[in-house]
């Protein structure tokens, strides 16, 4: 892996490897997320990839694509902790497999998509502007066909109410609708100016000049970077219950747990460690104890947000087994935070966690995934030290991390018809 | 005792094709550059085997769901469960039932011969009593109950019953909460030990693995494994549909739509290539249909697409989120009879190839991909990576033959809102 800092707030990591037949770019950009631009930046990227100067909508972009044998250009948003990523990214067969070479064409065709606008000074245009703002209230509206989707994050907004981890990363749909092509163009100018950002390579080759290309191309923004604020660990607090009834036949509970201990660094890895031994896998405690030994669920995971230093426990449900789940749940935690658990139980924990690590150097995606997301620490992004940690992990530590958590949140997701018990 | 292998090469890939005498294929893909491996042992067996026969005898009906119900079952064993051996070496192991088929798979980086002994060991050792049996129908109860809440899937199910008379492709794979509630451990058993026999069962590899090893120790595993005769039960599908249209109230933030066009089953393995070649050119994000239905608000973000087939049944499927999905429907198969008169552009159909390749090309990336191709091609028969070879071969000529043959009077809509 070869790292290059590019500017101040912009770096390139390239991954070189033969192994793959495609190349994979992409270019993230790191935000601090507030209520008024939620709606703004989740537009944006979706309009950056509907058109650019040289290919004026989708179709003549998705043609352009087809000539490149099928490229996938994509945008995902997401929230680590209190920080939005927002990405772009193109994938391409090498030129081994191709025709005629495609590797110029491909990479000037994502510089175009992200830089076109800017460097042409092409604004946005009402039509597009319209269809993307339609195709964004409708994906947020869809919120609620994933109902277990729609229950952890209903359990996000309440555990982080007040905390830009809480904002839903599209916004509202009123925010939406609000937005003019001004708001949009500002926060596109704003994005290449100000935003911590990442540009990642994984493949075998690239153009000569290619971080040179990218560098200049942001040096015409005339950067203005300030590093992003570190997040902050959600504080304890009373616990809040709150259940919501639809027309749904399947329950479902979202636990959320704070330690108020949190950090995107090493220190924090016990906290991993620990929620994977509680309902990370067929092995964990949750999927043994709760799901096989009392037949309450049908899933009960448990996935960890170590920034926040928070933990999620989430279950498909029986909706009058509710309670119970529950004060299954809690159990299990009390029992980690007791050390009532065995090293062979930890050790277990441990194998698969570092087994799955290793096998995400054979996954192009998931690879440059564990790069864009430890956008913080550059250590963290080498997997090889990752999965070393890892393993280092103690029973003592495990416990200790488990002892802090406090419950906070309950969110339970019933049929309207079923009282609780 | 290896009966016959032969090495398939494509795009600097092999693909090293066995059968052992038992009758069981084996398929492995050496990638010495990846760190990892991932292998299925599977059955041609999933939930529209309903009815069958073994060895020549007579024919038995088995209630809906039991092909999931035994891949639940199958885990476990009298001394705990087949987890619990894959934690002690780390692996990542799950199960899945589709229509026509249940894999059961791992994938690891690190002790791949323990973790292919676990797979082939439990898979090939069933354990069914009464009291597990009925604690596992409480489990899947659940899981129907999830995807009952699911509105994709409650729209794919209900489109299948609009094309499907007969052919049990109609069923829901997890059957329902009344149907699981027949089967016993001896119905199980039953079904083990017709449809998980060598002739009917393959195993497909791809990742760090050294292919001669690997194939010697499944040998030696299953070497003394039992074949039989299965015959499936043939089912009298008429070429007409049940009904042209389905309506679902729950609650979605926009309707959704599947429209489905049932078509000739079994139609080889070319003609499949050129109907999902005309799918891509006349549904995909680059095709006018996309441009024309969202320019008039008339779908999400997405417009789905998918040669939906299997052995005796098969259905072009066409899917989205619409505010009005009769009209989107209604000005779809104005589009593809439009196109089906004056024919396929060359543009058009040149871009679809080309992305099909390029996705092709793409999956050789991920053990799980080439494994799942492996899979595809053992239910179906297909020799791998011919798709390829076909796909440099094929003609515009061919494209708008397919196209024509298509009949829109055998299409149904489906609707969830």
């Amino acid at each position: 892996m070869s790292y290059q800092k590019l500017y101040d707030g912009i770096d390139f990591i390239f991954q070189k490897t033969n192994k793959f037949k495609t190349t994979l770019l992409s270019v993230h950009f790191y935000t601090k997320v507030t209520e008024e631009n939620a709606a703004v930046n989740a537009i944006l990227p979706y309009l950056l990839i509907g058109g650019a100067p040289d290919y004026p909508d989708f179709t003549a972009v998705n043609a352009k694509l087809n000539m490149l044998y099928g490229a996938e250009l994509t945008c995902k948003i997401r929230l680590l902790g209190d920080i939005r990523q927002t990405s772009i990214q193109l994938a391409f067969i090498n030129d081994s497999y191709a025709n005629n070479p495609i590797l110029k064409d491909a990479t000037e065709f994502l510089h175009h998509i992200i830089f076109g606008r800017f460097e042409r000074d092409y604004g946005f245009l009402e039509k597009e502007i319209l269809r993307e703002k339609r195709l964004l209230c409708q994906q947020i509206e869809s919120l609620k066909n994933n109902k277990r989707a729609y229950a952890r994050n209903k359990a996000k907004e309440l555990l982080f109410s007040g905390e830009p981890a809480g904002i839903f990363c599209y916004g509202t749909t009123k925010a939406v609708e609000a937005l003019t092509a001004e708001d949009i163009l500002s926060a596109y100018k704003k994005l290449l100016k100000t935003a911590r950002v990442r540009i990642t390579a994984v493949g075998d080759t690239l153009p000569e000049g290619f971080a040179e290309s990218m560098s200049a191309a942001f040096n015409m923004t005339e950067r203005d970077y300030s590093p992003l604020p570190d997040d902050i660990a959600t504080p304890y607090g009373e616990t809040q219950t709150t259940v919501e009834r639809m027309p749904v036949i399947q329950g479902k509970t979202v636990l959320g747990f704070c330690s108020e201990q949190g950090g995107d660094d090493l220190e924090t890895l016990p906290m991993y460690v620990m929620a994977d031994l509680l309902g990370g896998g067929p092995y964990s405690r949750l999927f043994l104890n709760v799901r096989e030994k009392q037949s309450l669920c049908y899933y009960c995971a448990a996935n960890a947000l170590r920034s926040k230093g928070v933990m999620f426990v989430d279950s498909g449900i029986e909706p009058d087994n509710a309670n119970r789940v529950s004060e299954a749940v809690q159990k299990e935690v009390k029992a980690l935070a007791e050390g009532d658990f065995t090293e062979e139980e930890l050790q277990t924990c441990k194998r698969a966690l570092c087994d799955a690590l290793q096998a995400l150097k054979d996954d192009q995606v998931a690879c440059e995934g564990f790069l864009s997301s430890r956008f913080r620490q550059l250590k963290e992004a080498d997997l090889d030290a990752f999965t070393f940690e890892v393993s280092k992990i103690t029973a003592e530590q495990v416990r200790s991390v488990a002892a802090k958590l406090k419950l906070r949140t309950i969110y339970t997701l019933l049929p309207e018809e079923v009282q609780e018990q | 005792m290896i009966k016959n292998t032969e090495i398939i090469s494509a795009l600097d890939e092999k693909v090293q094709l066995s059968v052992l005498e038992n009758g069981l294929r084996v398929y492995l893909v050496s990638k010495p550059s990846f760190k990892s491996a991932y292998a299925v042992f599977g059955t041609c067996y999933g939930s529209v085997d309903t009815r069958f026969a073994k060895d020549g005898g007579e024919f038995i009906d088995v209630p809906a769901g039991i092909a999931h119900f035994l891949e639940h079952k199958l885990f476990e064993s009298e001394d705990g469960d087949a987890f619990s051996r894959f934690a002690k070496t780390g692996a990542s192991a799950n199960a899945y039932t589709s229509f026509d088929r249940t894999c059961y798979l791992f994938s690891c980086s690190d002790k791949f011969y323990e973790n292919l002994d676990i797979l082939l060991d439990f898979v090939r050792h069933p354990y069914f009593t009464a009291q597990t049996v009925q604690k596992e129908q409480g489990i899947i109860g659940q899981e129907i109950r999830m995807y009952e809440d699911s509105p994709g899937w409650k729209l794919f199910v209900n489109l299948l019953n609009c094309l499907y008379k007969e052919h049990p492709v109609k069923i829901d794979i997890t059957g329902t909460v009344e149907s699981i509630a027949e089967i016993t451990d001896k119905l199980l058993y039953s079904c083990y030990e017709t449809f998980y026999n060598p002739k009917n069962m393959f195993v497909c590899i791809a990742g760090n693995i050294d292919c001669d090893e690997v194939l010697r120790r499944i040998d030696e595993t299953t070497c003394n494994d039992k074949s039989c005769t299965v015959e499936k039960g043939q089912f009298c599908e008429p070429a007409d549909i049940v009904t042209n249209r389905v309506n679902h109230n729950m609650p979605v933030s926009m309707p959704l739509f599947a429209f489905g066009i049932k078509d000739k089953p079994d139609i080889g393995l070319k003609d499949m290539l050129i109907t999902s070649l005309l799918l891509c050119a006349l549904c995909g994000p680059a095709s006018k249909l996309f441009a024309e239905l969202t320019e008039k608000n008339r779908i999400g973000s997405n417009l789905g697409f998918e040669y939906f087939f299997g052995h005796g049944f098969s259905a072009l499927i066409m899917d989205g989120e619409s505010c009005d999905p009769d009209e989107t429907v209604a000005l779809m198969r104005e589009h593809f009879e439009k196109v089906q008169k004056e024919g396929l552009s060359e543009e058009a159909f040149e871009g679809a190839r080309r992305r099909i390749y390029g996705n092709a090309v793409k999956h050789f990336d991920n053990a799980e991909d080439i494994v799942g191709e492996l899979v595809d091609c053992a239910v179906h028969g297909f020799v791998p990576y011919k798709d390829l070879e076909l796909l440099n071969s094929l003609t515009l000529e061919d494209a708008n033959r397919r196209l024509r043959e298509i009949d829109f009077s055998k299409a149904a809509v489906s609707i969830v809102r």
